[in-house]
């Protein structure tokens, strides 16, 4: 027993303490990398780095201070021991090169350096026009440029080879003369060394051949933090060498949640609330992310999450990050809900008061999935999944001619109605050519006739990536390169358009000629997709198709990460990556765990939409309650509770057509057609654009605005539109009036109609006695005729200006 | 009132606070990022007690032995707004005493803000260092050639050393004689210095001072008795070329000037600058005459033709244009993108045939100057040219580069 014992003890000290990372190597005597001690006791990581004594097995070798930075000493391998009250943890050392001369890179240290001190920020001398004739290109994103400005322009004014310590470049920012930029270098900083050490070595150019970033690793990965907690992090560049470095004091860091946790400049960081929250890294163009959950100080009983109903994977995911964060999910919808939000989810319509009370009185346990079943087959699924694509893809007269428009528009509607896997409608996008009236999908590149346009859309559409910076910088923020940005867009420089036979008809062709040119190199790279293989750019093969063999490769996940987003996101209230249509590599989901599953569940179903969104709809996740609990409250990133959302334009104005059984007439489109039938979004509806209708000219999920106004208020209480669908003469009041039905029935088919439930014993109660009260007793028959429907339109109105009609919940 | 004052006389030279020792140091750590001679935000300088004397736009910053009416006093304490430092932390109440005792005890004191300054260590280089060349002149009538170096000018043939000055030298000028050679440069953001050799002697004449950054352009009047300098202060000074008097100073460019050049007749004097423009001074009085402004980007250099009849100018936007100079205006007769990057030299052959240029992209071009043709291209350069001139001859171009090289070319 006893030795058992021992060895169980130990055990649980090895795994309670831990040095990060296990093994370093200190390339060169200039090298450093700073070790963590991490105790990841009770669930938790404790950074114990400051609390720990630190001690090197040969400090010939290597030598440690009390931060845990470890320095090299002379070449070999040493042990370094981390001790924190008793336990102890230790990582390799291995010291290598320590008798070569340091001579700093340009490209992957001293412009680092340059970046982190803020040189070239945007406010200083990464202006677009400098600062006193000093200009360094933004965040170092053009090595040579900035070379020769540094070692050559304005004859060689800002470095002295023969004297380094009277280069400008080093008495300014330490402010041994004036600068107005401050003091930005402090002379006894490595920083200063490593500028004034390439001085010394001759201020050696960049080379072709120079190692390269090729990859960040930061560590710990993840961490679960105690309210309060710190940790450091270290972050590691992996260079194209093979070698890696600790870049952790020249790295940035931001934060997606400050609410949750900060960082600052060296990569500390502090827990300030509860929740998860992503720490962002950028380091020579390259990102990464950690992430610090610090759960909430909830006491949820386990059984909550052991026994949930868990219908799919997804509730999987959701419940174990749930459990992370110590939430509990809200209460499963009531079937009155749950019919409204699928039919508002799916189909863009209100269920029929008829409908309701047929799936409200089904006993069969799995009504649910054979509601979601049916309404996936229904026209208006249709409908309503077509305006989505045709919000995305930017369907509307604005350039296109109407046959061109209907055309595109068609062609979208045909692929949701025979569910085209989503592979295949990209696919068909961008290897299509001919009449754009034959082909519908070809108005695509209509409407994008500049290769910039064109290759920014696309990122936008199908890759959820916003580039636009790359265009004339390497992108501050994210990984993407001005290079590759240029490399993407001569995917497409040669696409030809010429006028078709008919009017409004293009013939879209691919041209065997023609490249765009690199701004600044002014010659044209060979096309390449975003970390993709790079096409010949001798060939004069279609470049879009290799464009489109890389686009729709499983193996791409940005491809379908975005649309899974997005249908996510219309579904469950919050896309996972949010904003929507964001899901570049710092953007990180709120639940990773879970958008991986879904993609890949999504890429293993052949990019079956229509198995998405039904595997969406079937999740318990989806058809929880609306209604928070104690835990919840805060909550609207972990889908514990369905995200209550006002309905979208076109959706609000049909569902009070179908309410009050009175269509909305769109000129030039025949009656009875819904808002979400329309092809085009230059239809004249002000309470369309009141209630945020996009005008589809970029692709930018914010086009459409669910934000409330005045004037939407205002729309409601005075504009002609709800108001004359409740005194139409045609209409389902003044039907029912016609019918003669009584108060108690017209109150209980339109809050069906409206609201998909029966009304309360206090509604039914409330609204007969004000119902009565506000009609005229006696008298004229016309007149009391008149006060009834006037008192039920104004029952109808209330209904549909209620929060409970105008949100989906 | 009398014994108050009788003790303040007393007490003066115990109280009183030495600017250098005490004031600067305060005023460096706190002001001078944005106050410096350089920067002088507001006009402000307060890199010295006379500079504060002096004072910004807004008048002087300290009348001595009034420091309740003195602003930088008033400003620092938040009783002038806005309060200073701007948006920064307030000085620390000491600080602030310090400065009023200063200025109620007179405010004395020399020394500067800027001389106190962190100690930055010595850094040699590691490697041998191969002289540069900063720019490159020829004797007239001669094939005797000064090559402006770090902290000296080389004569070529012979190799004699010119030694002493203070960094690089950045333009190089022979008077029309050829007896003297003006060699200008300076400290970067500190002050300019000339420096006037007697070049059968190699004996320093006198040193020129004046500006407060580095002087990029020297030029001789071509009847001698003048020499120009303008640099990165933005100012031109005319200077007496026999007695090292300034004469004037020219002002109106708004960013650093780069090149400087005399009509033949001496009559004009013509600048180039950072700020886009060439401007044309009457060298005589001073003032300007006009602008040409047609470049889209910063002017690195300007060529008269032999002639007086033209001005070329070059820079950034890798353009030559030619303008024909009236009197009271310029007219553009030519403009070529001429390379793939910023052009740093132009020269004009002697008979006014051609026309020289060399450009970061490390290629020196030739051409005719009468339309702008393209000649002849020498290229690769292995460094940037900033030295460039045809030989007193015509027949040849003389080509000094960053790198220490100086290459003959005949085209």
């Amino acid at each position: 027993m006893k030795p058992a014992a021992l060895i169980f003890a130990c055990a649980a000290c090895a795994l309670a303490i831990e040095v990060i990372p296990p093994a370093v190597e200190l390339n060169g005597r200039q090298a450093r990398h700073q070790l963590l001690a991490t105790d990841t006791a009770g669930g938790f990581n404790v950074d114990a780095t400051r609390e720990a004594k630190w001690a090197s097995s040969d400090p010939k070798v290597a030598t440690v201070d009390a931060s845990g930075i470890v320095l090299p000493a002379g070449d070999g391998e040493a042990i370094i021991t981390a001790s924190v009250r008793g336990r102890t943890a230790s990582a390799k050392v291995r010291v290598t090169n320590t008798a070569l001369p340091w001579t700093p890179r340009f490209r992957t240290e001293v412009i680092p350096v340059l970046t982190k001190q803020g040189c070239n920020q945007g406010a200083c001398h990464g202006a677009l026009a400098g600062k006193n004739g000093f200009k360094l290109t933004l965040r170092g994103y053009d090595p040579e440029a900035d070379y020769d400005v540094l070692t050559r322009q304005a004859v060689g004014r800002r470095v002295s080879l023969a004297d380094p310590s009277a280069s400008l470049m080093l008495l300014k920012p330490t402010m041994a003369i004036a600068h107005g930029g401050g003091k930005r270098l402090d002379p006894n900083s490595r920083e200063y060394r490593v500028i004034a050490e390439w001085i010394a070595a001759g201020a050696p150019a960049p080379k072709p051949t120079d190692k390269e970033v090729v990859g960040l690793q930061v560590l710990p990965k993840k961490m679960q933090l105690n309210p309060g907690g710190e940790h450091q992090i270290v972050v590691r560049a992996k260079y194209s060498d093979g070698t890696s470095d600790d870049v952790t004091p020249w790295a940035r860091y931001g934060s997606n949640n400050e609410g949750v946790a900060s960082v600052n400049d060296s990569g500390r960081v502090k827990v300030t609330g509860q929740g998860e929250a992503a720490i962002t890294i950028w380091y020579s163009s390259k990102v990464l992310y950690a992430t610090v959950t610090s759960p909430y100080p909830n006491q949820v009983p386990a059984e909550t999450y052991t026994s949930w109903q868990r219908n799919n994977f997804i509730d999987d995911y959701v419940i174990s990050k749930l459990r992370n964060l110590n939430i509990a999910p809200s209460k499963r919808s009531t079937d009155a809900e749950f019919i409204r939000r699928a039919y508002l989810d799916a189909a863009a319509i209100l269920p029929t008061p008829e409908e309701v009370e047929s799936f409200l009185t089904d006993p069969r346990p799995d009504k649910r999935a054979r509601l979601v079943d049916a309404l996936l087959e229904r026209d208006e699924y249709v409908d309503n999944w077509a305006y989505k694509w045709s919000d995305l893809l930017l369907v509307s007269s604005r350039k296109l001619g109407r046959p061109a428009m209907w055309s595109f528009y068609y062609w979208i509607r045909d692929s949701v109605k025979s569910n085209k896997p989503w592979d295949q409608f990209a696919r068909e996008i961008f290897t299509g050519s001919g009449s754009t009236k034959q082909n519908g999908a070809l108005n695509y590149f209509v409407l994008h006739k500049d290769t910039i346009d064109l290759a920014e859309n696309v990122t936008q559409a199908f890759l959820g990536q916003r580039l636009t910076c790359a265009r004339c910088h390497n992108h501050p923020l994210e990984k993407w390169t001005q290079k590759q940005y240029y490399q993407f867009a001569n995917l497409f420089s040669r696409i030809g358009q010429k006028n078709g036979t008919e009017p409004g008809e293009t013939i879209v062709y691919v041209k065997s000629s023609g490249d765009i040119n690199h701004p600044r190199l002014l010659r044209p790279l060979a096309p390449a997709p975003l970390d993709g293989e790079a096409f010949p750019i001798d060939s004069d093969a279609d470049r879009r198709a290799h464009f489109a063999r890389w686009l729709t490769d499983p193996k791409n996940d940005s491809f379908a990460r975005n649309i899974v987003n997005r249908v996510w996101g219309t579904l469950m209230g919050r896309g996972l990556c949010d904003p929507i249509d964001d899901v570049r590599a710092t953007n990180p989901a709120s639940n990773e765990e879970l958008l991986t599953a879904v993609v890949r569940d999504f890429v293993e179903h052949r990019f079956d939409i229509r198995h998405l969104i039904r595997t969406i709809m079937n999740s318990n996740a989806y058809q929880l309650s609306s209604e928070a609990n104690a835990t919840n409250a805060n909550d609207n990133r972990f889908y514990s509770k369905y995200i209550v959302r006002r309905l979208p334009a076109e959706v609000l104005l049909d569902a009070m057509s179908q309410v009050t059984g009175v269509p909305t007439p769109f000129p030039n489109y025949p009656a009875g057609m819904r808002a979400i039938q329309l092809p085009d979004v230059l239809v004249k509806s002000q309470f369309l654009t009141v209630f945020g209708r996009p005008p589809r000219v970029i692709c930018d999920a914010s086009e459409r605005s669910a934000d409330p106004s005045i004037t939407q208020a205002l729309h409601i209480i005075n504009g002609d539109t709800l108001n004359r669908k409740l005194s139409d003469p045609q209409g389902n009041i003044a039907a029912s009036l016609k019918l003669g039905l009584s108060d108690s029935r017209i109150l209980e088919h339109l809050t069906l109609a409206a609201l998909s439930r029966y009304p309360t014993d206090n509604e039914r109660a409330n609204l007969a006695r004000l119902l009565a009260e506000a009609r005229v007793a006696s008298g004229p028959a016309d007149a009391q005729r008149t006060s009834r429907q006037q008192a039920l339109e104004d029952l109808a109105w209330a209904l549909l200006s209620s929060r409970e009609f105008m949100f989906n919940h | 009132m009398k014994r108050i004052g009788m003790i303040m006389v007393v007490a003066l030279p115990v109280a009183a606070q030495e600017f250098a020792k005490d004031v600067a140091p305060i005023l460096a750590a706190n002001c001078l990022g944005c106050h410096a001679p350089l920067t002088k935000m507001g006009g402000l300088s307060v890199e010295s007690a006379d500079a504060l004397k002096t004072g910004g736009n807004h008048g002087p910053a300290i009348f001595p032995g009034k420091s309740s009416e003195s602003r930088l006093y008033l400003m620092l304490t938040g009783a002038v707004q806005p309060a200073m430092p701007m948006g920064g932390q307030k000085l620390a109440a000491g600080d602030i005493e310090t400065i009023r005792k200063w200025i109620d005890a007179g405010a004395q004191g020399t020394g500067t803000a800027g001389v106190l300054r962190p100690a930055t260590p010595i850094i040699k280089p590691r490697v041998a260092v191969r002289p540069q060349i900063f720019s490159l002149a020829q004797q007239p009538g001669t094939s005797v050639l000064a090559l402006g170096g770090f902290r000296e000018v080389r004569i070529q043939p012979g190799n004699r050393i010119l030694s002493g000055h203070a960094d690089a030298v950045r333009s190089l000028a022979f008077s029309p004689d050829g007896k003297l050679l003006a060699a200008a440069g300076g400290l970067p953001a500190r002050r300019g210095e000339v420096k006037l050799w007697d070049v059968s002697s190699g004996a320093e004449l006198r040193t020129l001072g004046g500006h407060a950054d580095a002087i990029y352009a020297v030029a001789f009047s071509p009847d001698g008795k003048q020499i120009a300098t303008a640099g990165y202060d933005k100012l031109i000074k005319l200077w007496d070329a026999g007695s090292g008097a300034e004469v004037r100073t020219l002002k109106d460019h708004i960013d650093a000037i780069n090149a400087l050049a005399f009509t033949p007749d001496g009559r004009r004097l013509i600048s180039g600058a950072a700020d886009r423009t060439i401007k044309i001074w009457d060298s005589s009085t001073g003032r300007r005459l006009y602008t040409l402004s047609d470049a889209s980007d910063g002017i690195n250099t300007v060529a008269v033709d032999p002639t007086g009849t033209y001005v070329a100018a070059a820079g950034v936007d890798k353009s030559i244009r030619i303008w024909r100079l009236g009197d009271q205006e310029g007219e553009l007769l030519h403009s070529l993108m001429a390379h793939e990057d910023a052009i740093l030299r132009l020269a004009w052959s002697p008979d006014g045939r051609y026309l020289a240029s060399a450009a970061a992209d490390r290629t020196i071009k030739v051409f005719r100057a009468s339309d702008l043709s393209e000649l002849k291209t020498f290229s690769p350069q292995p460094d940037w040219v900033y030295g460039l001139a045809f030989t007193s001859d015509g027949k040849s171009i003389i080509a000094g580069r960053f790198d220490g090289s100086v290459s003959t070319y005949t085209p």
